[in-house]
């Protein structure tokens, strides 16, 4: 059909912009806030526990069949870590937000020990399959007197 | 050289380029390694430049049957991996097979399993898997790259590249760990959401250890490597055999047992650090463990081929303890080679190359084997060693 009407392009890219925006996949988590946890809990299908300590609140999500996932969360509400062990690797593109570009590209250099550490990002992952386990963390996001340690 | 040193920080479970195939096809030079019948319950396996051209890649033949027919297919350079769970194979490398789907609810099941290297999406089908004379009837494996299931949901990696199919270069992975089932996620549809469709299978129904599903000497597995020197070798072969105590040839009598926990880990004392998280991996091609405060030594090399790895400007010699039965230690000396000079060398087994990992992870990979025997131990199954998980291993 001959396009007579330069309305049906706009139209397509418009729908193309809204779909950019709702991708299929909240943004969250790591760098994200409280809301994004909620969020993410029903994109997980988890249920979800909390572990309050002086300075920050631990989320702990529990993933069918066999995931464990802990949210660092600031009491400013800020999620400043991520750590996780599993029989399976959680969903990277939830759980990493904005990171997750960091974590392809340090997939993609060398896969077998996902591994970056620089002043705005820690990541390791590692463990076989059945026994996954790994953190990420935002070094200048951590409040103060708490130690990387704490984030396993 | 480049080529090699290229290839070479793409480990084994991804490899680099390529895929499945035909290993029938292949036309470089020592590409084909094919499995020898050692004994009922042996076959032979081998390190070398396989298809993959990959330094510490250990490659065994598995033969994929029609289940209970003689319709059969041997498919050569299939990655040896006590790291995971199960047979995944290339569509391509068993073409000639028309394998039945595996079912749920009268749909296809589906599998999106966990890499640290990738996903790994397809459907489940049922095969007899056959090595030496032992048969695992009618079990389901994983087909990877199937062209009927090319178009990869979100919860799965999506279109971003993220698929262990896209970087294999082996034509599949054996998957022999301590564990009878993978413990992945299944799915009867193609899912649109992270939870569409998916389905909970029960162990027998999930992609499993084809070893736990032998008839006889299905308790465990024991590899076995020859000593590879300094400077590496450019072929070793060894040994894969079935069953621990079950066979003469299969005895665990004075071997170092170590028990882990449920999820395949043990404890290794290295450098006055203890790694809780430890395991024994073939699927590993390098020593993997935190260089702490050895980091002014154990330097990452600075090529952009060989990322992650140590390149000490002089051969280091360590000595860590690991934890058998009753808390008892073993000491396990190794060494710590320029990853970056050995690799240049051309030849693919190195018994002293080892990289950077994060936590209390310490990753036993290949080197561990050579010089050795180790003992797989599958889960919930007993040998004079005692009961699954656990590893062992002689010297």
């Amino acid at each position: 059909m001959p396009n007579k009407n330069p309305m049906p392009k706009f139209v397509g890219n418009f729908f193309c912009i809204l779909l950019l925006s709702f991708p299929i996949f909240a943004k969250a988590e790591l760098g994200g806030n409280l809301a994004s946890i909620t969020q993410e809990q029903k994109t997980f299908g988890s249920t979800l526990t909390t572990s309050p300590q002086s300075t920050y609140t631990i989320y702990i999500q529990n993933i069918s069949p066999d995931l464990v996932i802990k949210e660092y969360v600031s009491n400013s509400g800020n999620i400043f870590g991520v750590a996780w062990k599993g029989s399976t690797l959680p969903n990277f593109q939830v759980l990493l937000g904005n990171y997750y570009s960091n974590y392809l590209s340090a997939q993609q250099k060398n896969p077998r020990l996902v591994f970056l550490r620089d002043d705005n990002l820690d990541l390791e992952s590692g463990g076989m399959m059945g026994g996954y386990i790994g953190r990420a963390y935002l070094p200048k996001q951590i409040p103060a007197g708490v130690s990387p340690t704490a984030i396993q | 050289m480049r080529f090699f040193a290229t290839s070479f920080l793409l480990l084994v479970l991804t490899a680099c380029g390529g895929g499945g195939g035909d290993s029938s096809s292949s036309s470089s030079q020592n590409a084909n390694l094919p499995s020898i019948y050692l004994s009922p319950n042996s076959v032979s396996v081998n390190v070398g430049s396989g298809s993959a051209e990959n330094q510490n890649t250990l490659y065994v033949s598995v033969t994929i049957c029609q289940p209970n027919t003689t319709i059969c297919k041997t498919v050569d350079n299939i990655l040896l991996d006590t790291g995971s769970t199960g047979l995944r194979v290339f569509a391509s490398a068993v073409s000639s097979l028309q394998l039945n789907a595996a079912t749920f609810n009268s749909a296809p099941i589906i599998e999106c399993a966990s890499f640290l290297s990738g996903f790994a999406w397809g459907p489940v089908k049922l095969a007899d898997v056959k090595m030496s004379a032992e048969v695992a009837s009618s079990i389901p494996i994983q087909i990877l790259d199937d062209p009927g299931y090319s178009s990869i949901p979100s919860v799965c990696g999506g279109s971003q590249g993220t698929q262990i199919a896209g970087s294999l270069k082996t034509n599949g992975i054996l998957g022999i760990s301590l564990f009878v089932n993978d413990s992945q996620n299944y799915y009867n549809c193609v899912p649109t959401t992270l939870n569409n469709c998916r389905i909970s299978l029960s162990s027998s129904l999930q992609v499993q250890n084809p070893v736990s599903a032998f008839k006889v000497d299905n308790n465990g597995v024991i590899v076995k490597l020859p000593t590879v020197g300094a400077s590496g070798a450019s072929l070793v072969t060894g040994s894969l055999t079935f069953g621990i105590d079950t066979q003469s040839n299969n005895s665990s009598s004075g071997s170092n047992v170590i028990p882990t926990d449920s999820t395949g880990n043990f404890t290794t004392y290295f450098n006055n650090t203890t790694y809780t998280s430890s395991f024994i991996d073939s699927g590993s091609n390098g020593l993997f463990f935190p260089s702490g405060n050895l980091s002014s030594v154990l330097v990452p090399c600075s090529s952009s081929t060989v990322v992650g790895f140590y390149c000490p400007s002089v051969t280091q010699s360590y000595t860590a303890a690991l934890t058998l039965k009753n808390n008892v230690k073993a000491n396990v000396s190794f060494s710590v080679a320029n990853a970056q000079t050995l690799v240049a060398s051309g030849n693919y087994a190195f018994s002293n190359i080892a990289g950077q990992i994060g936590g209390n992870l310490f990753d036993w990979g290949l080197p561990f084997f050579y010089g050795r025997s180790v003992f797989i131990g599958i889960t919930g199954r007993s040998s004079s060693a005692g009961t699954g998980p656990y590893y062992a291993y002689t010297n």
